[in-house]
């Protein structure tokens, strides 16, 4: 019995320490990507790049040539929806809305949107409108 | 009195103590070099760096450190059961050819052969002798097919951080297991395993290391087997 449940101990741990299986950085960042659509739908681009990744908005500024509140709103983002899957694996993290995808990192100030209106490749990375 | 026991029980004990001591030591310096790099990368990618305390829970930490155990175990548990069949002539580590198998009770001294200062379950007869029996091998399978699913985990949930951080759809569990990353990080322990567990055997039927169990005497002829000094 104890070598079963000395072998259930390291299962648990490795579970625990792999990060996966939700948690509060889950719904922190589910949140973080909730706030971003929220955001972009009310054309409020302010806050919307406040939760962009900070290599994400310098490309965005680069390419649009233009401050990053209004580039943003210029980037045809879909209306997301509802989440539908939200994984997470150390500090990067998918949130997968109905109407869009988005990929996220943890930074020292928290979760912020890596790349965002993102569409599946088949064998390539997504391909994302915005991304860092 | 006390100072002496303990000096007694240092040196009866040395061999265990010192890789004991190896062991951790190694542990903490592959946490702080593991630590270092980790966060190099978490800065370059404008990310945030974690302590200690968080790298050594890490999946990052688990993998590297169980990939390594499993192939280890793995290594001593086929060197334990395979010894029992398989033989090499000239090697002290190999029993003499025609003594292949599992070998009489009485020169296992198991059940009615058991002696007073036997073990108690090699005399106990019926399960307790058989567990007994292979409980080496046993234990040493257990260790290796647990460090083995925990790089499983572990090695999941790092590959898909990369793959999350590339852009990419993350792996299912199963998935990962047939992966080339779980196999490449599996494989390319055994490999040098095996070469170090082979390589022992031959090596050790003609070279000697003068005073070492794990060497013949250094005048033994190459053809003696199974003799160690």
């Amino acid at each position: 019995m104890r070598g079963v449940s000395v072998f259930g101990a390291g299962v648990l741990v490795a579970l625990t320490v792999s990060g996966c299986g939700g948690g509060a950085g889950s719904a922190q960042a589910a949140d973080v990507a909730r706030s971003f659509y929220a955001a972009v739908a009310a054309d409020d681009g302010a806050t919307a790049c406040d939760l962009l990744a900070p290599q994400t908005l310098r490309e965005l500024e680069e390419s649009a040539q233009a401050p990053c509140r209004t580039a943003i709103l210029e980037e045809d983002i879909p209306d997301a929806g509802e989440v539908v899957k939200l994984e997470r694996y150390g500090n990067q993290a998918q949130a997968r809305f109905r109407g869009d995808t988005a990929f996220l990192a943890e930074f020292e100030q928290g979760w912020r949107i890596v790349a965002v209106s993102c569409r599946p490749r088949a064998d390539q990375p997504y391909d994302c409108r915005v991304e860092g | 009195m006390r100072g002496r026991r303990l000096r007694r029980f240092v040196r009866q004990n040395s061999l265990s103590l010192v890789f004991g001591v190896l062991f951790l030591a190694a542990l903490v310096g592959q946490a702080l070099a593991g630590l270092a790099e980790f966060n190099n990368q978490q800065v370059a990618d404008g990310l945030a760096t974690v302590s200690l305390g968080e790298y050594v829970t890490s999946a990052d930490f688990a993998v590297d450190v169980t990939e390594n155990w499993q192939s280890e175990y793995l290594q001593f548990l086929l060197y334990v059961v395979l010894t029992v069949w398989l033989v090499q002539r000239g090697s002290p580590e190999s029993k003499e050819p025609g003594k292949e198998g599992l070998e009489t009770d009485q020169r296992q001294k198991v059940g009615s052969y058991a002696r007073p200062d036997s073990p108690r379950w090699a005399g106990a007869g019926r399960w307790r002798t058989g567990l007994y029996s292979y409980s080496l091998g046993l234990v040493m399978g257990s260790i290796f097919l647990g460090s083995w699913l925990v790089q499983s985990i572990a090695g999941w949930a790092t590959y898909n951080e990369q793959q999350l951080s590339q852009l990419q759809d993350p792996l299912s569990w199963i998935g990962y297991l047939g992966s080339a990353d779980f196999w490449s990080r599996s494989l390319q322990n055994w490999q040098s395993e095996f070469l170090a567990v082979g390589s022992m055997a031959v090596f050790s039927i003609y070279l000697r290391q003068r005073g070492s169990p794990e060497s013949k005497p250094v005048g033994a002829s190459h053809k003696s087997t199974g003799v160690s000094g």
